[in-house]
């Protein structure tokens, strides 16, 4: 499955993007993306950070669960 | 979904006109109004021209309804605007505004608390601090 991700503030500032597809194989297995976008970008580790999946705060990919999107937020900054 | 953003800085017009459009709801009794403004903070001694906003927009705008439809069922509102900035707003401009109406100060009083703190904490909105010599920092609510 290859899904949109986006980065958004300090995050895309720090990985030197905004926007790329990445593909995820679901198909047997849940995939916990904190864990594989850690491994992918290790400067996130030392960064606080919110996943969105289809806009949904939430870590886990589901097995068999088909999105097309995900969002890598860092902390809120509103008002 | 109703687009809670506008470009730029929320100007003191806009404001006014908006609390003009309540005269002809006669069954209101109080107004609160929060209005967010962007601080000159001392960042190691140099200072904060503007706040660039950025967002989540799609996320941000349902976010926004999420807290509105809450917050219309935790209080006695008539009604109930909000927007933010998006972009570049300067030291001293509005960022945000949020007006809630209903019959009776209290409601008003209680209501303004809770959507201004469930906005800070639950909305994808991020911000950076510019400085005058083009440097800038990540902005966090605390």
């Amino acid at each position: 499955m290859i899904v949109d991700v986006h980065y958004f503030g300090m995050i895309s500032d720090r990985l030197g993007r905004s926007t790329e597809q990445h593909t995820f194989d679901n198909s047997s297995k849940e995939i916990n993306l904190r864990s594989y976008f850690e491994h992918r970008f290790p400067e996130l580790k030392e960064m606080s950070f919110k996943i969105a999946i289809n806009q949904e705060l939430r870590d886990v990919l589901y097995s068999k669960e088909s999105i097309h999107e995900i969002a890598l937020l860092p902390p809120f900054a509103g008002g | 979904m109703k687009n809670c953003f506008r470009e730029g800085s929320i100007a003191s017009d806009f404001i006014a006109t908006s609390i003009a459009h309540h005269q002809v709801k006669t069954n209101i009794g109080a107004h609160q109004i929060f209005l967010g403004q962007v601080r000159a903070d001392q960042v190691d001694e140099k200072e904060v021209r503007a706040i660039e906003y950025s967002a989540h927009e799609e996320m941000a705008n349902k976010a926004f309804h999420v807290i509105r439809e809450g917050t219309f069922e935790k209080f006695d509102l008539t009604c109930m605007h909000i927007y933010h900035s998006i972009g570049e707003v300067k030291a001293g401009e509005i960022c945000l505004f949020v007006f809630v109406s209903s019959k009776h100060r209290k409601e008003v009083q209680r209501a303004i608390e809770f959507v201004v703190e469930a906005i800070k904490e639950k909305v994808p909105i991020f911000g950076k601090e510019l400085f005058e010599d083009g440097s800038y920092v990540h902005k966090v609510n605390t």
